[in-house]
């Protein structure tokens, strides 16, 4: 059977690349943040998602063949994950957001993890 | 003409039709179709999967949000070393894997087979550095349950200290069993390929299995950053 194949000179730069992915996301992990710069926190572990997502799309294109397979290869490979990024979004849209309502029970559950008092956060 | 002069000659009478190559099975026009759809089923299995450790990732998410200092404490008590050992080793299997995949593709049984255990030894070095972690953090009382040394002096914050260590144990723990399932597999194929039951023409359980064990592999990708690199740089500012 003709069928199209990757070279193995393209599987040493896919795992070179992801070696070279996971030896960002530990040294970017280590940056020291001082605690009040929440947001540049909240930029780096983002980040470091990120650059797991690129590594397994690596994975996934180059060694699990997905790169050089037919259309519905990649519809049934790339639906599983679409509706996990969904479940993401939504959950964390739910959880991230119930704080912006005063009062709500929830933001004492966070603020207790931080030693702040409910009461500080609404003077803020 | 004659129908049994136009059989093929084959070795496997169940999965041969006539005017079939060996290996093609009756209700497939040809090798490509088989192959797609071998392919499409397994992904199809792999999507479970997903769902599997994507529910376990999102609880994990919800707790982190909500408990994130907790969570850094917890995180930081983990070898972020061992961690990334582990996830160059993994890697390292994946690539191995692929190699089995691509022998296969040239029809080269004793590659296949080389790659094969290459793959398995790298898989048994994740899981013994894996059980390592597990008996260290034993030592440390970091166990819930069995045996748990308080982290923190308020008891309420402990807790969600302790969920951190549910929820280490629970992934990592899935993830291991996974391992441990793929390494069966890959002796079972590593045999055939010993055993020349693959040709250039047909190799799709190597294929298949190295979609498998690939998958494990993107899980661990995930679950190193989840778990080990919550905020290591945290531990140098006590």
């Amino acid at each position: 059977m003709s069928e199209a194949t990757v070279s193995v000179r393209t599987y040493v730069y896919v795992l070179g690349g992801l070696l070279l992915l996971l030896f960002l996301t530990v040294g970017l992990a280590f940056i020291p943040v001082r605690p009040e710069h929440e947001r540049l926190r909240d930029l780096l572990t983002f980040v470091g998602f990120s650059i797991a997502g690129t590594k397994a799309v690596l994975i996934i294109l180059w060694f699990m063949h997905v790169k050089i397979s037919t259309p519905l290869t990649w519809i049934f490979s790339s639906a599983a994950f679409v509706w996990l990024i969904i479940m993401f979004a939504l959950t964390l849209s739910d959880y991230t957001t119930r704080d912006h309502i005063r009062g709500y029970p929830t933001q004492h559950l966070k603020y207790q993890a931080t030693g702040q008092s409910t009461q500080d956060y609404r003077e803020r | 003409m004659s129908q049994i002069a136009s059989q093929p000659e084959h070795h496997d009478p169940g999965a041969v039709g006539a005017g079939h190559t060996p290996h093609v099975a009756h209700h497939f026009s040809d090798m490509a179709q088989q192959k797609e759809s071998a392919t499409l089923g397994m992904w199809l299995f792999l999507a479970t999967e997903v769902m599997l450790f994507g529910a376990i990732f999102a609880c994990y998410t919800v707790y982190r949000y909500q408990y994130y200092h907790e969570f850094v404490t917890a995180s930081n008590h983990l070898w972020v070393s061992l961690g990334t050992i582990n996830t160059v080793i993994l890697l390292g299997s994946s690539f191995a894997m692929a190699m089995a995949v691509h022998s296969g593709h040239d029809g080269d049984s004793k590659k296949i087979t080389l790659y094969l255990l290459l793959t398995i030894l790298l898989g048994l070095t994740f899981v013994a550095i894996k059980f390592t972690e597990y008996v260290i953090d034993y030592k440390e009382g970091l166990i819930p349950v069995l045996k748990w040394e308080p982290r923190l002096a308020d008891p309420h914050q402990d807790q969600h200290v302790k969920l951190f260590f549910v929820f280490y144990f629970i992934m990592t723990g899935l993830h291991a069993l996974h391992m441990v399932a793929g390494m069966g597999v890959l002796a079972v194929i590593a045999w055939l390929a010993h055993r020349r039951k693959f040709t250039s023409q047909w190799y799709t359980p190597v294929e298949m299995a190295g979609l498998y064990w690939h998958f494990v592999d993107v899980v661990w990708v995930f679950l190193f950053p989840t778990l080990y690199l919550v905020n290591p740089a945290l531990r140098f500012h006590h």
